[in-house]
């Protein structure tokens, strides 16, 4: 096996190993040239299986929607920040349009109570048994090892995202598959759907949380996440909901681990 | 960093796609992460330096093959990946026995590079002066990481 690095053969191989010439100085100048030809051998293989430009193009058009993404993105940051400058102002005005039009709550438009624990979107997990599946009900007692398979249902909204928090502070998004992905992938079907995914339970303690955040619109999965991270580091957080801008619907499954696994 | 992305592409995507494949161990995860890290780079090239692509490169594909397996840990069709159990019988041979399951728990609060700090040092063979090149730190502060992960890992192989 060689004892030259791959990272150290890479750069050579670039011409930007200037910041490591003591390391290649500690190097078989033999062994790191032939490590620097084998993968200029397999540079030309693989641009000519996958040549660049139709690569190029294709991140040229995912480039731009994650440009506009994040465009939306500081846009949304810079009115939440109005939000917040105009709330003490917003406070008096919404006081004194109660006294006179009676229930602000009949005003419409979004608001922060927006936010619906319960409603019709339904997250329901199975504990496979080889062939078979057991449904799971609210707080049952799960086991390190436990293989669960969610089956979700939007309620008629036509986004959403699932994740899940444990005991020992840890998130798991379920869907979309990355955290990456766009805020179109968070479309979610018609009907109950079962993930794609079965997952294993690991050993953390007292409790797996699974949160279902749906919304009209397409879902920031980076900001989705951002929440739940929130309420995964809470004393609170095997009850307390999470913390959503107006517009989110979220149901919670919380299955329970044992008290001595 | 103005540049051609079809000549950057060219340049620098086998090596990134190594990078992937030697973290993900699968060629299709491996593509599909390496298109993630150029659309990362390309997406913020007007904030980038142009010294050393390699090392950007290297780095946020690092961060996001990392990312990919903590994501797909769970999912036993995906496989299991062995690369961070890998990591933790490195840093303490003792700890193998119980490392795969506690290496979710051990990566869990701590810092996002953290891991990638603990792959470029012991499994990429890197000193901690290189490392610390890599992101950005100072030596001091990722020897005290290393640390930090070693004394957590004694930890919770104490744990009852």
């Amino acid at each position: 096996m060689s004892s030259v690095p791959d990272w150290l053969a890479e750069r050579v191989a670039l011409d930007e190993a200037a910041a490591h010439r003591a390391r290649i100085a500690r190097t078989d100048p033999r062994e790191l040239a032939e490590h620097v030809a084998a993968l200029r051998d397999d540079n030309a293989r693989e641009l000519a299986a996958h040549p660049a430009g139709p690569a190029a193009a294709e991140l040229a058009t995912r480039v731009a929607a994650e440009q506009r993404r994040l465009a939306a993105r500081r846009q949304r940051a810079a009115w939440r920040g109005l939000a917040i400058a105009a709330g003490g102002a917003a406070c008096v005005l919404v006081a004194v349009l109660a006294v006179h039009r009676g229930t602000a709550e009949r005003a419409g438009g979004p608001r922060a109570d927006d936010t619906r624990v319960k409603g019709a979107a339904r997250l329901i997990a199975y504990r496979q048994h080889g062939d078979s599946a057991d449904e799971l009900a609210p707080d049952t007692v799960v086991r390190a090892g436990d293989v669960i398979q969610l089956r979700y249902r939007s309620g008629g909204r036509r986004y959403g995202i699932i994740a899940s928090i444990d005991g020992a502070g840890g998130v798991t998004l379920h869907f979309p598959a990355d955290e990456s992905a766009p805020p179109e992938a968070t479309a979610m079907p018609g009907g109950t759907t079962a993930l794609p995914h079965a997952y294993q339970l690991d050993d953390a303690p007292r409790f797996e949380r699974f949160f279902l955040i749906t919304a009209d619109d397409p879902i920031d999965v980076q900001d989705g996440l951002a929440a739940v991270r929130a309420l995964a580091q809470r004393d609170d957080a095997a009850d307390a909901p999470l913390e959503l801008p107006a517009g989110f619907t979220q149901t919670s499954l919380r299955l329970r681990k044992p008290e001595s696994p | 960093m103005s540049l051609d992305p079809a000549a950057f592409y060219e340049t620098y995507a086998p090596m990134v796609l190594r990078r992937c494949r030697k973290l993900l161990g699968d060629d299709h995860h491996a593509r599909d992460a390496m298109h993630d890290v150029f659309v990362q780079v390309l997406t913020h090239r007007a904030e980038l330096d142009d010294r050393a692509p390699s090392s950007l490169l290297f780095r946020i594909a690092t961060n996001t093959c990392l990312n990919r397996l903590r994501s797909r840990k769970r999912r036993p069709e995906d496989g299991d990946p062995d690369l961070l159990a890998q990591i933790a019988a490195v840093t303490d041979p003792a700890a193998r026995s119980a490392a795969r399951s506690a290496l979710d728990a051990l990566f869990r609060h701590e810092p996002a590079d953290t891991a990638a700090i603990a792959v470029m040092h012991l499994h990429d063979d890197m000193t901690l002066e290189e490392v610390a090149a890599e992101v950005g730190m100072s030596v001091s502060g990722v020897r005290k990481r290393l640390a930090k992960l070693r004394a957590k890992l004694h930890g919770m192989e104490a744990r009852p």
